[in-house]
């Protein structure tokens, strides 16, 4: 038995050498989440305003148009456990916090905590990138390895792709906001819009509501301690999408966000339906383009400024 | 915890230490391994329903114990009626139930009786139809006589729960595997090396035919109407590679992870897709189950004796065939395509010289006989794949309307995606066919080869598995 044993060790060597070698690249190239980390970081000090929250606020507002320095922390399928994980980590690091811009969309409520966990692997990324125990298993190969989290499939087509100079691998800006230029045609935002709309009431589960009602105060708590003003808006969505909402859920979004804001006395700014955003606005039916972010976001400034002078 | 990811291959690792280094010469020490390491493994699937395995064991366990003792006939009948009853039953509420009910409902809705849908929606327990017909096969053979009663009850419960077979097989029989509980196991290098290749050439099957397949075949069964006859014939045909990857990989894997652990499992696959007609394709594909079904079923069909009578026999078989459909899964699509075989089997049966002829022809050497193989060869793989139609298939209805799209005239046009697959699929079916030729049991018994030429196939097949495995679908057949 030894004799094979030995020869087994032998011949697997050398695949655990090009492993540890792939890990090692993995973990060298650039990758969001670590992006993400490292700008926020870097500005740790300055931030005066922060985005969070899922890819609708991750695409419509772009930080270069709020005053003063701003940080877009938001990232696609981000849930309000990851986003109260992010606050928890960092905001007593913020000295100049003034406010935090947080989305409520249509499926936010119902939304699991783990949303599409088995196609953005947040949870494993939280660990890797923040450091974060809270989400994962002790057990999870996952945990250890850039590589098992990717595949060696994926891991070397990242490589390539990186070293080719095909993809930075990072997909948004120096203040993490992410920006697509172009629009669909009116006939591909009415297919989008039937698609995700019945995407998202697939998912949404009424039951959760508790949990997320829950985890939101929690937030709306931790700023207020901290003197940050939370803002609360939802982003515009095309007519398309909203079409495929279905009623009573975004009553009970509009209802239970309003109620939240005059309880705890912050500002809630709802755009879902705002008919000044038109095909050119949209990258889908659900998420703004580079035009549309900036029309929004300079909008938010404006109302923005305006309570300020009204507080005043 | 499937076979080809991180957490079985330490859990494996963990065991064969375990088994070979502190458990060494204690027979008892390496069953009551083997059964918590196997409890442990379904565990990790759905603890909740281990209870599930573990009532059904103990049932025939005991109910197997009766059996032997009990002195009369009737008594003997009235036991093991117990022990089919039960096994059954947990079968028939678990994976039946819905299927039963439903076809009940829609009966009822066809002659204009509106009855309410069932609220009760039933989880199918992973390996429940593996399990239960191993542990049947236990109680019926002792009934019959040709095997002894376990008294041993750590090794009962090993034999049903054992983990390289547990899930999708291949079903054993208790003559062949309990005695292999009993006797003392050693490790021997050259049956380890072969257990090696064997799980090698599994995880090649599962991950770069099973799976790679089944993506594309994923996409052709979302959206049949998107594509052409051609492209859809050529979906039945990749179905047909990643069913016989997926399954056949599972039983390799499982057959050399047992063997590795000084267990010898039954074979399951022949190289079935070189079959030459559909009696020869039954003893080359899921042969443990064909078995189990020719033993229980079609011979209680036929009285437990040979019969003569051919209309009985063609009765018997088409019976056996449906029955071994709805086993597959509770949809009319099996119970269809069990159907099918069993009616592809009436011409060899009415004419039992003509099949009789077609075996003299082996090995085609001539001309003659190379293209009336191929021709043979082709036939099979035409039925079978007209028949794999229903096993894909969600609905009846579906099935329907995708043959109807295959018989269109874009079936006659050179299919316009996908067909970068086919070489690699011709090199994978050339590598069965020498290794067939060779009387190898599977193509990785390349023992007799170059070593650097071994070596070199060893890490092809590892890094192409390493590489590929991103999909990690989970076995076809964990669902039946």
């Amino acid at each position: 038995m030894k004799k094979i044993l030995i020869r087994l060790t032998i011949f697997i060597l050398p695949v655990f050498v090009l492993l540890g070698i792939l890990e090692y690249i993995q973990r060298e190239l650039p990758h969001d989440y670590k992006r993400k980390r490292e700008l926020l970081e870097a500005g740790l000090s300055d931030w005066k305003t922060l985005v969070l929250g899922s890819s609708h606020s991750y695409l419509a507002i772009n930080p270069a148009y709020l005053e003063g320095p701003a940080f877009n922390l938001a990232y696609t399928a981000q849930t309000f456990t990851f986003d109260l994980f992010l606050l928890e980590k960092y905001l007593d690091q913020m000295p100049q916090l003034e406010r935090i811009i947080f989305p409520i969309s249509y499926p936010s409520y119902g939304s699991e905590a783990y949303l599409f966990q088995g196609i953005y692997n947040k949870t494993y990324y939280f660990k890797h990138f923040f450091g974060s125990d809270a989400f994962t298993k002790w057990y999870e190969p996952e945990n250890y390895s850039l590589t098992a989290l990717f595949t060696v499939k994926r891991s070397v087509d990242r490589a390539m792709t990186y070293y080719e100079g095909k993809d930075t691998l990072v997909e948004f800006d120096q203040y993490g906001w992410y920006f697509w230029e172009d629009s669909m045609t009116e006939k591909q935002l009415i297919q989008n819009g039937a698609q995700t709309g019945m995407y998202h009431n697939q998912f949404y589960d009424s039951a959760l509501y508790p949990e997320n009602i829950q985890n939101l105060s929690k937030m709306i708590q931790m700023c207020q301690e901290n003197g940050v003003e939370l803002i609360l808006v939802s982003t515009p969505m095309h007519q398309s999408y909203q079409q495929e909402m279905k009623e009573e859920r975004y009553q009970h979004m509009v209802k239970t966000t309003d109620s939240l804001s005059r309880l705890h006395k912050i500002p809630y700014w709802n755009f879902t339906t705002d008919t000044s955003y038109t095909l050119h606005h949209f990258m889908d039916s659900n998420h703004l383009n580079k035009r549309g972010a900036r029309k929004f976001t300079e909008e938010l400034q404006k109302l923005i400024e305006l309570r300020e002078a009204s507080d005043f | 915890m499937l076979y080809n990811t991180f957490e079985f291959g330490a859990f494996y690792v963990l065991v064969f230490v375990l088994y070979w280094f502190v458990c060494k010469k204690n027979l008892k020490g390496q069953n009551l391994l083997i059964l918590a390491a196997s409890y442990f493994f379904y565990g990790w699937w759905d603890w909740r329903f281990l209870s599930l395995v573990i009532f059904s064991s103990f049932t025939d366990f005991f109910t197997g114990i009766q059996i032997e003792k009990a002195e009369s006939k009737e008594r003997k009948r009235l036991w093991l009626i117990i022990s089919l009853v039960v096994n059954l039953g947990l079968l028939g509420f678990f994976k039946y139930y819905g299927f039963f009910v439903d076809s009940f409902i829609e009966l009822f809705r066809g002659f204009g009786y509106d009855i309410p849908d069932r609220t009760l929606r039933i989880i199918l327990p992973v390996g429940i139809s593996f399990y239960t017909f191993q542990t049947l096969s236990y109680s019926l053979d002792i009934f019959r006589g040709r095997l002894k009663a376990s008294k041993d009850l750590v090794s009962f419960l090993a034999f049903v729960s054992f983990f390289p077979q547990l899930i999708a097989g291949p079903i054993e029989r208790a003559a062949n595997l309990m005695p292999q509980f009993h006797k003392e196991r050693t490790f021997e290098v050259e049956r380890a090396k072969d257990g090696l290749r064997q799980i090698l050439w599994g995880l090649f099957k599962k991950v770069l035919v099973a799976d790679t397949l089944g993506e594309v075949v994923g996409w052709i069964i979302v959206d049949p109407e998107g594509y052409s006859g051609a492209v859809l014939l050529m979906g039945v045909f990749f179905f047909a590679f990643q069913l016989y990857g997926d399954f056949s990989g599972y039983s390799d894997i499982a057959i050399g992870t047992a063997r590795l652990l000084g267990f010898d499992l039954m074979r399951n696959f022949n190289y079935p897709y070189f079959a030459r007609d559909i009696i020869d394709f039954w003893r080359r594909w899921h042969i443990s189950l064909t078995t189990w079904f020719r033993d229980y079923v079609f011979m209680s069909l036929s009285g437990g004796r040979m019969i003569t009578n051919k209309v009985k026999i063609i009765r018997n078989f088409i019976l056996t065939f449906t029955i071994s459909g709805l086993w597959h899964g509770a949809n009319w699509t099996f119970v269809i395509w069990g159907f099918l075989h069993g009616l592809y089997h009436i011409p060899y049966l009415m004419f039992p010289k003509w099949r009789s002829r077609i075996q003299q022809t082996r090995p085609p050497f001539t001309f003659m006989g190379t293209l009336k193989a191929i021709g043979q060869t082709v036939l099979t793989w035409f039925l079978n794949l007209f028949a794999l139609v229903f096993f894909m298939s969600p609905s009846v209805k579906y099935a329907l309307h995708y043959l109807s799209l295959i018989a269109s005239p874009s079936l006659f046009q050179v299919p316009e995606r996908f067909l970068r697959k086919v070489p690699w699929l011709v090199a994978f079916m050339l590598l069965e066919y020498i290794q067939m030729y060779n009387k190898k049991k599977h193509p990785l018994q390349i023992g007799s080869w170059p070593v650097w030429v071994r070596w070199a196939m060893y890490y092809g097949f590892v890094l192409a598995v390493l590489y590929f495995n991103y999909e990690r679908r989970a076995f076809i057949y964990f669902q039946f």
